[in-house]
């Protein structure tokens, strides 16, 4: 009888066993937004969504917005094909800095720090802390750069960030902060 | 006992049996001044979905414009498949002025506050009447019957809103 006991408790802890490895598999990407803007409208603005939300929701966006997961930007500065054109060229150049422009008192630069992108923008005078940085990771740009022309594939970056996890942009823009970040957990903190 | 007091005590108890089987939506408004207004209204839902049985049937779906609500069916499905195995979380909080919005997912609950100086709007809604509701948009039509039926899903207080002057209150019993 014990000895039955005894098999059973081992086989219903096997079966935990293999169950649990999968369970973590199927754990869910959150994407979560926090917006906060100092000054005087000191608004916060928190969002925590599932990844797969976030997917579908590009899929059902007018397509004035987004056409097929893909955006195309209008009056940008700088084309998107030149963008294209100058990722390729860098992209497998390590670490460095690939465009550094000081413009008046305005500096720009653009660098590649391990798997991520780095873009600062700060004032010379102030010599201070960028007041613009935003990072992200390399795998994302990649997958931004994979549609042709002018578009961006946001539907293929998505993709991309379902395996990604930990902070994708972090925006400081004097009093205004912006962070997005992917995690396996429902929560906002 | 009569036979005749047998049969309305029968009566009594088949007719509140009845009523307590029923799901209702009680309609409540106040208005905040000496002599204002006060209006409590229960509405039973099966009733109005018998109601609806002598409605015919191309007039029991309405022909609005539902594309555009279709078209963010895959939304709230992927939404449904997201929040299934979260209890409670913030889905969207603004804060900012002298308001604050938030759109929560409470147990099997949406719950959406909005709160200012002047007023506050608490709406909680089950998941499965949401689900119901979007569901009611199909083939280009909305259908009623199915849209109340599934307020059956939702319990307690639906909506309450309370201004500076008027306090109105849907509540599913």
């Amino acid at each position: 009888m014990k000895r039955r006991l005894c098999l059973h408790t081992a086989v219903a802890a096997s079966l935990c066993l293999a169950v649990l490895p999968a369970t973590a598999q199927e754990a869910k990407p959150w994407i979560h937004v926090h917006v906060t803007e100092g000054g005087g409208s000191s608004r916060n603005i928190r969002v925590n969504l599932p990844l797969s939300v976030v997917g579908v929701a590009l899929e059902v966006a007018p397509e004035k917005i987004v056409q097929k997961g893909r955006v195309r930007l209008k009056n940008a500065d700088i084309s998107i094909t030149d963008m294209r054109r100058l990722w390729a060229a860098l992209r497998d150049s390590g670490d460095s800095e690939f465009v550094n422009v000081e413009d008046g008192n305005q500096s720009v630069s653009i660098a590649r720090e391990a798997d991520r992108v780095l873009i600062k923008i700060g004032d010379l005078e102030d010599g201070k802390d960028a007041k613009v940085r935003v990072e992200i990771p390399i795998k994302v740009v990649d997958a931004l750069f994979a549609a042709e022309g002018e578009d961006l594939d946001i539907a293929g970056a998505l993709d991309r960030l379902q395996s990604e996890r930990g902070e994708i942009i972090r925006l400081i823009d004097g009093d205004k902060k912006v962070r997005i970040w992917i995690d396996e957990t429902a929560s906002s903190s | 006992m009569s036979r005749l007091q047998q049969a309305l005590l029968a009566a009594v108890a088949v007719v509140l049996l009845l009523l307590a089987s029923l799901h209702f939506v009680v309609v409540r408004v106040h208005q905040h001044r000496p002599g204002g207004m006060k209006i409590w209204l229960p509405l039973p839902i099966e009733l109005a979905q018998v109601g609806l049985w002598f409605v015919p049937e191309y007039e029991k779906h309405f022909d609005i414009d539902t594309a555009r609500i279709e078209r963010y069916r895959p939304l709230a499905q992927a939404l449904w498949e997201g929040l299934e195995d979260v209890d409670e979380i913030d889905l969207v909080r603004v804060e900012g002025g002298d308001r604050t919005v938030v759109i929560r997912k409470a147990g099997a609950n949406i719950v959406i506050n909005v709160q200012s100086d002047r007023e506050e709007v608490k709406v909680r809604l089950a998941m499965r009447t949401l689900q119901g509701w979007v569901d009611s948009f199909d083939d280009g039509r909305f259908d009623a019957a199915g849209a109340l039926s599934s307020l059956k899903h939702s319990s307690g207080q639906m909506v309450h809103v309370d201004g500076q002057n008027t306090e109105v209150s849907l509540t599913i019993w």
